[in-house]
């Protein structure tokens, strides 16, 4: 008897992208005022503020809530990206702060760098990270188990080699 | 006690994680905006004169009864009580607008232009060490600020403009009275800068194709690092098909512009208020070239914009409109009495 958890984390997926939609909007809304009271000062990074959280938070989780074989990204690798894509916003929000002010900075270098490190380390652990695809209930004494043990089938990355892994 | 530990362990990554963006934006933003960082005190021979005309600057503006903008609201038309003085080389006359002495003469007018009140001081200086620059606090270094009325005080001004803001970038030449504070290039686009000889005379310059060094060599003694730059070789730089949005937009703004051999415009022009909308930077350079500049630059501009004659704001400095505040400012250029 297989349990997938796939209906689950699908639903979860759909909430994350609606959550990264509103963000979007909310950075938007949050740029148009912004520049409204600027004094004719701009700032490309103020007026792309909504990109991070609408490009690689709510179109990556509708893509993956909507294909089917998609392997789905465990609670750490969404963490990670979701740090990742807070700190791109922020960068961008304080860059065009700083810039709209008639200043320059080199501190946003950190953000960059930051966030670019986190988008990697997620991606890298989407593809390598071990993940529970099923869930096996074993009764009777098959293969020298106990009555009525839960089993965990996993696998490593995209290796189509199975494992029990506890 | 069970729900508690279920909210820390659900959240506590993304609690974590925020506290430590917070905390570092905020030390950004803090270091930006607020923290000063001295580098270097002003070196000068006059330094203990200096400060001693600081005291006597300011006690001076405040017996002659000159209003800081500072301290409520300073207009163009603080009384100001000529004054004839016959000490020293020759006769000194001051007036409400009008300054003459030591061979040299600065005359201010008001003008209106776009719907804007711009005022316009036409300065002939006998030599070129009159006109100067000054550090907020006598201090080089980033958010080390003062007003311009206070530095105009404290170096005893006859007139003074606020300067490049220097303070507010990390990179960009900084040559201050001769004197290299700072040799690298500065970001953004615009790398132009205006520096001033020691004969007097302005020229144009690119850091990106000259060092710092070889300005200070070839006798460069005072640079602005702002711009862009609105006149060169008697014609206008800018236009109004400058994609630039700042420069589209009115604004408070703040210019210097040199006509002949020691023979200067300075301009500074109210703004955002409901009597003075502000200039673009195509009205200033018009503006800046109906008085004949050769070369004009633009300056720190905004609720930086100031300009301080005989002690007493002539314009009305303000950064959102409602109030008449004077900001303060890194650096002046000013005229020495």
């Amino acid at each position: 008897m297989y349990t997938l958890p796939r209906n689950a984390k699908t639903v979860s997926l759909k909430r994350t992208a609606w959550t990264y939609g509103i963000l979007a909007l909310f950075c938007g809304i949050f740029s148009m005022i912004y520049l409204q009271f600027s004094h004719g000062e701009s700032s490309p990074f103020l007026i792309w503020l909504f990109a991070p959280s609408l490009l690689l938070g709510m179109a990556p989780a509708l893509l993956l809530s909507r294909a089917r074989t998609a392997k789905l990204p465990g609670r750490a690798v969404r963490r990670i990206w979701n740090s990742a894509i807070a700190t791109l916003s922020v960068g961008m929000l304080v860059r065009s702060v700083i810039n709209i002010s008639g200043r320059y900075t080199d501190y946003d270098a950190i953000y960059w760098i930051t966030s670019g490190v986190l988008f990697l380390a997620a991606v890298a652990c989407y593809f390598t990270r071990t993940t529970v695809v099923a869930r096996e209930t074993w009764t009777g004494t098959t293969r020298g188990l106990s009555p009525e043990i839960q089993v965990m089938i996993c696998k490593t990355g995209s290796s189509k080699k199975y494992r029990r892994c506890c | 006690m069970t729900r508690k530990k279920s909210f820390f362990r659900r959240h506590g990554y993304a609690l974590l994680f925020s506290l430590a963006l917070t905390m570092l934006t905020g030390y950004v933003l803090l270091d930006t905006f607020v923290l000063p960082h001295a580098v270097a005190a002003v070196e000068t021979a006059s330094a203990a004169e200096t400060t001693t005309n600081a005291q006597a600057g300011s006690d001076s503006a405040e017996s002659s009864g000159g209003a800081s903008a500072a301290a409520g609201g300073a207009t163009n038309t603080a009384a100001l009580a000529t004054t004839a003085d016959t000490a020293g080389s020759g006769e000194t006359v001051v007036t409400n607008n009008s300054y003459s002495g030591n061979g040299q003469s600065i005359t201010i007018t008001t003008v209106r232009v776009s719907g804007t009140t711009a005022y316009v001081a036409d300065v002939q200086l006998s030599s070129a060490d009159s006109l100067k620059t000054a550090l907020a606090q006598n201090t080089y270094g980033s958010n080390i600020t003062q007003t311009t009325s206070e530095m105009a005080a404290a170096n005893d001004a006859i007139l003074a403009i606020n300067g490049d803001y220097y303070g507010a970038n990390k990179r960009g030449y900084v040559i201050k009275n001769g004197i290299l504070y700072r040799d690298s290039v500065r970001q953004g686009d615009d790398t132009q800068d205006l520096v001033i000889y020691q004969d007097g005379s302005f020229a144009i310059v690119d850091e990106t194709e000259i060092t710092a060094q070889e300005l200070i060599d070839s006798g460069v003694v005072q640079l602005f690092s702002f711009g862009p730059v609105l006149m060169e070789d008697g014609e206008i730089r800018v236009s109004s098909s400058d994609e630039v949005s700042r420069a589209k937009t009115s604004n408070p703004r703040t210019a210097i512009g040199i006509i002949d051999e020691l023979h200067y415009i300075i301009v500074v022009a109210d703004g955002r208020t409901s009597e003075s909308k502000g200039l673009s930077l195509l009205e200033l350079a018009e503006l800046m070239d109906s008085y004949g500049c050769v070369i004009a630059y633009n300056l720190d501009g905004g609720g930086s914009s100031t300009m301080v004659f005989n002690g007493s704001v002539v314009n009305n400095p303000t950064t959102n409109g409602k109030s008449i505040t004077e900001r303060s400012v890194s650096d002046i250029v000013y005229i020495a009495a």
